[in-house]
C-alpha cells in the first residue's frame, strides 16, 4: 500500500512512465487507474489522515487521477493514430480491394455519340431505316443506273430469294442513303436529320477490310440549300471533331445521289507519321432525280447529304490499324477507351 | 489509273511543276493518290579518275584504287571489277549517297565508310547496273577520257525521269482515262492552250473493199474503224514511246503493239492489231453468239465466254473478245507485214457484263465500259494510223468506216441564275462561259440570241442573272446529259475550296430528337452504369449455323458471300457474344461481362416490320461468362452464376424506369421477363385484383438463360455462361404508354418488418410465392424479400424452407403488430391453400 505521503514519487513516475506500447499501456492502466490501482488505494486512505490535511491532500490526490487519466487518454490516442493499436493483418489499407466492374461503351458508339452531339447543335434530328433493304431503296431511288459499277457484285451482298417473292431483289445496304429516301417519302421539307447505321459490304475481313461498317449520313431539304452552306456545314462539323484551325480540302467527286459531289480531306499528322490528307466524308447537292423519286420539286426545293465512315474516324484518331480489333471485342482493348 | 507527267507536258502550252500539278488535278476532281517519281536518282555519285591501283593484300580479288573524286585528297576505294586500270574516268558513289538501285532484299543501298578485308574504302566505282541504267555488271562504267573528277555524274548522263500520278478516276469520268483528257482539266484551270496530237493525220484516200468489214449486232458496236497497213517491219519501239509506256507501268512489246496503247492512253480509244495474213477471208464480222464459246486470248488461256458476248470474227471464226482482248489466233508476230487496226466503239454494258463475267478487266474494257468518245473512233485509227506508217514503215492500204449508230452530240440548257443559286456564290456569265469552253462545250446564249441587240449593255452586267445558254455537250462526255451536270462543271474547275463561307448559317426549325433515339441512348447508358462492356459483332454468321439457328422458316441467307462465313444474318445476338468471349478465354481473360445493341433477322409470315416477311429488330443483349472476380484475399475466385445476370437485367429495368411493369416468369430452362399484367407503370403497390394468376399469354419482352451446352461447344466457350435478350421496340413501347412520372410523397412514419418462413415443396417457385405476397399483402406491403434458402436438416426430402421478410409503411400512421397481424393471418391462408406451405415462424 502506497503512503498517500508518497504522492510527489507517484506523481514523477506518472510522468515518466514509458507509454509507447499496447502493452506498457495496460500496465500504465492496472497500476494507477484500476479499481486497484495505486491511486484508487491512496484515495481510500485519505480517510486515515489527519482531518485538516484531507482537504489539501484530497485536492493534490484528485489533480495527480487527472495527470494519470490525461497521460492515459493521450498515449492511447498517440498509439491508436500509429494504428499500431490492435493491429490486425487486413487492417491494411494499402491491399488491394475487390476490382470493381467498370461499364463503357464501345470506341464506335463513343465516336458516334461525339458526332451526333455536334449534328443536334447544328439543328439536325435523327432517322433511321432498316439494314435489310430492298433495290429500291439502296440504287433505284437514289439514281444508280442499272450498269452501275457500284451494283457489283463483289460489292453487294444479295439477300437470296425465296419461295414467297421469288422476284424480289433484296439486299444488305450499302450505305444508309436509303434512309434518306425513306424520310423525304414521309416528311415533306424542311427536312434535316442525320440517318446513322450499319452498312454491308461482301469483301473478306482483312485487316484493312470488314464486311461491315457504320456511317453517318446527313441530309438537308429545304428552299434554297446551297453548295455553300453544304460546305460551312462540314467545315463547321469537321472544326468540332476534330478542333479549330484544322486545315482541310474539299475536291470533287462522284456519287450517283448527288451532284455536285464533293469529298473533304483533312491534314492528318499523328506521331511520327508525316502529314498527309486523310479524306472523312463524301457529300454533294441531292440529285434532281433523287428528289424527283420521292415526288419533291426540285425546282422548288434544293438539299444536300454528306456520308462519313465511323470507323475511319475512329481509327484515325486512335491509330488503330487493324478494323478487326474494333469487332474481336478483347478487353485489353476495349479497356483503353473508357 | 497511272497519269505520266512527261507524257501530260506533250498536249499543253505550260504546265506547273510536278507538284502543283498533282493539287489541281486532286482539286478538279481527278484525285491523285499516289506520286511516284521513276528513273534513277543519281545524286551523290560522281566522276572520280583512278589514278592508282595496288593489289589488295589479303583478297586475290580485290584491288585497292587511290582516286580523285574532286576532293583535295584522293580517295582510297576498294574495288573488286575486272576491268578497273588506273587513268580511267568512272562513277563513284560518295560516302553517303544512295545508290538508286536497292539492294535484293528491297532496303535502301547506302555508302558507308568501310573496311573491306582490312583495308579503308570510302565510296564505290558503280558499274551500269548498279546506277539503274542498264543490267550490265560486266565490269565498272568507263566514261569519256575527259570530264573532269567531281562533276556530278548526271552532267554527263541523261537518264530518263519521269513524276508518275495514280489517280482515283470516279466512274462518270471516262474522258480522263488517257493523258489528253487529263490535260484537258488541266488547261482548263490554268489557261494553258490545249495541243492536240491530230494535226498531221494521213489523208488516206483509198477505200477497203466493201464487205471487208460487217457489223452484225449493231446494238453492241456502232460503229468500226478499219485501216490496212501493208509492208510493215515490227521490231522494238523508239526510246520516247517506251519510256512513256514504261512510266505507266507498260512493258514494251513490239512497236505495233506499243502504238496501240500508245493511242489508248493518248486518246482513250481502245485500239486492237491484227496480222491481217491470219485473218482467214481477209475479212471482218462483229457479232454475237447465243451459246457459251471457248476462246483463247492473247495470254493463252482458254476460256469459257458466256453467251451475248460480243466477238470479232473473221471468215469464219472469232479472232478477238470485242473491248476486252484480242485472241491469241491473230495477234502479231515478228513476222507481221500486213496490219489491221481496230478502231471501234462497243457499247458499254455488253462490254461490262462480258468482262465481269469473266473477271477479266483490261485496259480496254475499262474505258469501254465507262464509255469512249463515239465520235473519236475514225481520229484514232488514223493517229494510229499516222505512228505506224512513222515507225513501222509499210503503206496505208485503205480505210472502212463502219458506223450504223449514229451519236448526235447533246444540247442542255444551263440557267446562269440555277448555277449561281445552287453553289450559293455568285459566278459571273463570262466566268461560267470560259470554264465551259475550255472544257469544249459550245455554248450560245439565247437570251441575247432572242432580243439581239435590244438587250442594253448594262443589263447585261454581272448582276443579271438571267441568261440561259444552249450548251453542245461534246461527246466524249457521255456523263453530262442535264443542267445540274453542267454546274457540277462549273464548280469543279471554279474549286469548291473558292466557294465563300456564308456570313450565317441558317436553321430550319430544329425538330426534337425521336423518343426512339433517346430511349436507345437510355438503355445503353443504363447498360454502361451497370458495369457492362459493349460490344459490336459481325452480323453476319457462318453457313454452319444455319439448323442451329432456325432454319429454313426463320433464317435469312446471304445470295453471295465472299466467303461462307459470312453467309446468314443473325437471329439473335448470342452468337456474336459467345464468339467474343471464347476470344477473351483464349487470351487469358477469366471473365467477361458484355452487351450489344444491334438488330437481328428473322423470317415471318406475319407482314414484317420494313419490308414485307422479314422481321428486324433491334435487341439488347446482356451475356456473361467465366469469373465474375478471380482469388482474392478477401474472397475466393468465383464463378458468374444466373443472379448475376438476373441483377444486371433488373439493374437495367430498375433504371428504365421499368421495374414494377415486368415480372419474371419460368418457363423450363429460361427466365421470361414479361410485362407485368394489369400494371400502371409506376405504381406504389401491385394491385392484385387484376391478376388472374397467370394464366393468360403474357407479353414476352426478353429472357434469360444458362447459354445451352450446344452452343457453348460451338463457340469453344468452356466456362459457365449466361445470356439474356431484351427486346428493345417492346421494351420502348412500354416506357412510351407509360404516364407521365409524379412525385410520389415519402411516408413520415416507420415501416414495420415481419419475418415469414414457409416450408414448401422443392418444386415450388420462389417468385410465384412472393408474387402471392405481393397481391395478398395490399397496398401496405412495400417490399418482400428473401434472406434465407434451405433444405435438409429437420425438412423432409422434398421440402425446402424460404424466409421472407415483410417490411409494410402506411402514410397515415406508424404500423404495429396489430395492424399487420389479418394480413398475415390472410396470407397464411391463402398461401396453405395455394401453395400447401406450413409456416416455421
Amino acid at each position: 500500500m502506497t503512503e498517500i505521503s508518497d504522492i510527489d514519487t507517484v506523481k514523477k513516475e506518472i510522468t515518466s512512465f514509458s507509454l509507447d506500447s499496447v502493452d506498457a499501456l495496460e500496465a500504465f492502466r492496472l497500476k494507477y487507474l484500476s479499481r486497484k490501482g495505486i491511486i484508487s488505494d491512496m484515495l481510500a486512505g485519505i480517510g486515515k489522515a489527519d482531518p485538516t490535511e484531507r482537504a489539501r491532500l484530497g485536492k493534490e490526490l484528485n489533480s495527480l487521477k487527472k495527470l494519470a487519466t490525461s497521460r492515459f487518454q493521450e498515449a492511447k490516442a498517440e498509439l491508436s493514430s500509429q494504428s499500431t493499436y490492435k493491429k490486425s493483418a487486413t487492417d491494411d489499407p494499402t491491399l488491394p480491394p475487390v476490382p470493381p466492374q467498370i461499364g463503357s461503351t464501345h470506341p464506335l458508339s463513343q465516336t458516334l455519340e461525339e458526332i451526333k452531339s455536334i449534328f443536334y447543335r447544328l439543328g439536325f434530328t435523327i432517322a433511321d431505316g432498316p439494314e435489310l433493304e430492298d433495290d429500291f431503296h439502296n440504287f433505284t431511288a437514289l439514281n444508280f443506273p442499272p450498269e452501275h459499277p457500284a451494283r457489283d457484285m463483289q460489292d453487294t451482298f444479295f439477300i437470296r430469294k425465296d419461295e414467297q417473292n421469288p422476284s424480289r431483289n433484296l439486299v444488305l445496304r450499302t450505305h444508309t442513303s436509303p434512309v434518306q429516301i425513306r424520310l423525304l417519302k414521309e416528311q415533306k421539307p424542311p427536312v434535316r436529320a442525320i440517318m446513322p447505321g450499319r452498312v454491308y459490304r461482301n469483301e473478306s475481313i482483312t485487316a484493312k477490310s470488314y464486311c461491315l461498317f457504320h456511317q453517318v449520313e446527313g441530309l438537308y431539304v429545304d428552299n434554297n440549300v446551297s453548295l455553300a452552306d453544304l460546305k460551312h456545314t462540314l467545315i463547321t462539323f469537321a472544326g468540332h471533331l476534330f478542333g479549330k484551325g484544322l486545315k482541310y480540302r474539299i475536291r470533287p467527286s462522284f456519287f450517283p445521289f448527288t451532284e455536285p459531289s464533293l469529298e473533304m480531306d483533312i491534314w492528318w499528322e499523328t506521331g511520327n507519321r508525316p502529314g498527309q490528307w486523310m479524306e472523312i466524308l463524301g457529300a454533294g447537292m441531292v440529285h434532281p432525280n433523287v428528289l424527283k423519286a420521292v415526288d419533291i420539286d426540285p425546282e422548288r426545293y434544293t438539299g444536300f447529304a454528306f456520308g462519313m465512315g465511323v470507323e475511319r474516324i475512329t481509327m484515325s484518331r486512335y491509330e488503330i490499324d487493324d478494323i478487326r480489333l474494333l469487332y474481336d471485342n478483347d478487353l485489353r482493348f476495349l479497356n483503353q477507351f473508357p | 489509273m497511272k497519269i505520266s507527267y512527261n507524257w501530260l507536258s506533250r498536249y499543253l502550252s505550260q504546265i506547273p511543276d510536278p507538284l502543283e500539278t498533282a493539287d489541281i488535278l486532286t482539286l478538279t476532281g481527278l484525285e491523285v493518290e499516289e506520286i511516284e517519281q521513276t528513273g534513277s536518282d543519281l545524286t551523290g555519285i560522281v566522276v572520280g579518275e583512278v589514278l592508282d591501283v595496288q593489289p589488295h593484300p589479303d583478297a586475290d580479288r580485290l584491288v585497292v584504287c587511290s582516286v580523285d573524286i574532286g576532293d583535295k585528297e584522293p580517295s582510297q576505294i576498294v574495288c573488286g571489277a575486272p576491268n578497273v586500270e588506273a587513268g580511267q574516268k568512272v562513277p563513284v558513289a560518295t560516302v553517303g549517297s544512295v545508290l538508286p538501285v536497292p539492294l535484293p532484299d528491297g532496303s535502301p543501298f547506302k555508302i558507308r565508310k568501310a573496311k573491306i578485308r582490312g583495308q579503308k574504302s570510302a565510296g564505290m566505282i558503280c558499274a551500269e547496273d548498279e546506277l539503274g541504267l542498264s543490267d550490265d555488271h560486266s565490269g565498272i562504267m568507263v566514261l569519256d577520257g575527259s570530264v573532269t573528277p567531281g562533276t556530278p555524274f548526271t552532267d554527263v548522263v541523261t537518264t530518263y525521269r519521269d513524276t508518275v500520278y495514280e489517280i482515283g478516276l470516279t466512274p462518270n469520268r471516262p474522258d480522263a482515262t488517257c493523258h489528253l483528257g487529263v490535260a484537258r482539266d488541266l488547261a482548263a484551270v490554268t489557261g494553258a492552250r490545249l495541243q492536240k496530237p491530230l494535226d498531221a493525220l494521213p489523208d488516206i484516200t483509198g477505200r477497203l473493199e466493201k464487205g471487208t468489214i460487217g457489223i452484225t449486232d449493231t446494238d453492241k458496236c456502232h460503229r468500226y474503224t478499219g485501216i490496212l497497213i501493208c509492208g510493215i517491219t515490227v521490231g522494238e519501239s523508239p526510246g520516247w514511246m517506251k519510256n512513256l509506256l514504261q512510266s505507266i507501268g507498260l512493258r514494251p512489246i513490239n512497236n505495233v503493239v506499243d502504238i496501240t496503247n500508245f493511242v489508248l492512253h493518248e486518246l482513250g480509244q481502245p485500239l486492237h492489231a491484227f496480222d491481217y495474213r491470219l485473218l482467214s477471208g481477209g475479212r471482218i464480222n462483229v457479232r454475237s453468239f447465243d451459246r457459251e464459246m471457248k476462246f483463247t486470248t492473247l495470254d493463252e488461256v482458254e476460256r469459257t465466254i458466256p453467251a451475248g458476248s460480243l466477238f470479232i470474227c473473221d471468215g469464219e471464226k472469232p479472232v478477238a473478245l470485242a473491248g476486252v482482248m484480242g485472241g491469241h489466233n491473230s495477234e502479231i508476230t515478228a513476222g507481221t507485214t500486213d496490219l489491221l487496226i481496230e478502231s471501234a466503239y462497243f457499247e458499254p454494258t455488253g462490254i461490262r457484263k462480258t468482262a465481269r463475267n469473266l473477271a477479266l478487266q483490261t485496259d480496254s474494257s475499262y474505258r469501254f465500259e465507262r464509255g469512249v468518245d463515239p465520235n473519236i473512233t475514225k481520229t484514232a485509227a488514223l493517229r494510229c494510223a499516222e505512228l505506224v506508217r512513222q515507225i513501222c514503215g509499210g503503206n496505208i492500204n485503205g480505210i472502212a468506216d463502219v458506223h450504223p449508230v449514229r451519236t448526235e452530240p447533246l444540247e442542255i440548257e444551263l440557267r446562269h441564275e440555277r448555277n449561281n443559286l445552287l453553289l450559293g456564290v455568285p459566278i459571273d456569265a463570262g466566268k461560267v462561259v470560259q470554264i465551259l469552253e475550255r472544257l469544249e462545250f459550245d455554248t450560245f446564249d439565247t437570251i441575247e440570241q432572242k432580243s439581239g441587240k435590244a438587250v442594253a449593255a448594262s443589263d447585261r452586267s454581272d448582276h443579271n442573272t438571267s441568261t440561259i445558254w444552249r450548251c453542245t455537250v461534246p461527246t466524249f462526255r457521255p456523263d453530262i446529259t442535264s443542267e445540274i451536270d453542267l454546274i457540277e462543271e462549273v464548280a469543279r474547275i471554279f474549286d469548291y475550296n473558292n466557294i465563300p463561307d456564308p456570313e450565317r448559317i441558317t436553321i430550319a426549325q430544329p425538330e426534337p430528337v425521336p423518343f426512339r433515339e433517346q430511349f436507345l441512348e437510355k438503355v445503353r447508358s443504363t447498360a454502361v452504369a451497370a458495369g457492362l462492356k459493349e460490344i459490336y459483332t459481325n452480323s453476319l454468321l457462318p453457313e454452319h449455323l444455319y439448323e442451329p439457328l432456325g432454319g429454313k422458316s426463320v433464317v435469312v441467307p446471304t445470295l453471295n458471300p465472299i466467303t461462307k462465313d459470312q453467309a446468314l444474318l443473325r437471329t439473335s445476338l448470342l452468337y456474336g457474344f459467345l464468339r467474343s468471349a471464347a476470344y477473351n478465354f483464349n487470351r487469358g481473360i477469366n471473365g467477361v461481362q458484355f452487351f450489344e445493341i444491334g438488330n437481328i433477322f428473322r423470317k415471318t409470315d406475319d407482314g414484317g416490320t420494313w419490308i414485307e416477311g422479314i422481321h428486324e429488330s433491334t435487341h439488347l443483349h446482356i451475356g456473361i461468362a467465366g469469373q465474375a472476380h478471380s482469388d482474392h484475399w478477401k474472397s475466393p475466385a468465383r464463378n458468374y452464376d444466373i443472379f448475376d445476370l438476373k441483377a444486371l437485367v433488373q439493374s437495367v429495368m430498375q433504371q428504365l424506369g421499368l421495374d414494377q411493369a415486368v415480372e419474371w416468369r419460368l418457363s423450363g430452362d429460361e427466365l421470361l421477363l414479361t410485362a407485368r399484367e394489369g400494371s400502371k407503370l409506376h405504381p406504389d403497390r401491385f394491385d392484385g385484383q387484376s391478376d388472374r394468376s397467370g394464366n393468360s399469354k403474357p407479353l414476352i419482352l426478353g429472357a434469360l438463360s444458362p447459354v445451352s451446352p450446344e452452343w457453348n461447344k460451338r463457340t469453344e466457350v468452356e466456362v459457365p455462361s449466361f445470356s439474356s435478350d431484351l427486346q428493345i421496340d417492346l421494351l420502348q413501347n412500354l416506357v412510351q404508354k407509360s404516364e407521365s412520372r409524379t412525385y410520389k410523397p415519402v411516408s413520415r412514419f416507420p415501416s414495420f418488418a415481419f419475418d415469414l418462413s414457409l416450408v414448401v415443396n422443392k418444386n415450388v417457385a420462389s417468385g410465384d410465392l412472393e408474387k402471392s405476397m405481393y397481391i395478398i399483402g395490399g397496398s401496405q406491403l412495400k417490399t418482400v424479400e428473401v434472406f434465407d434458402v434451405f433444405e435438409g436438416g429437420s425438412l423432409e426430402k422434398n421440402q425446402k424452407s424460404i424466409a421472407f421478410r415483410l417490411t409494410f409503411q402506411d402514410n397515415a400512421k406508424t404500423l404495429t403488430i396489430k395492424d399487420v397481424d389479418p394480413v398475415i393471418k390472410k396470407k397464411k391462408k391463402k398461401l396453405g391453400s395455394e401453395f400447401a406451405t406450413e409456416l416455421r415462424s
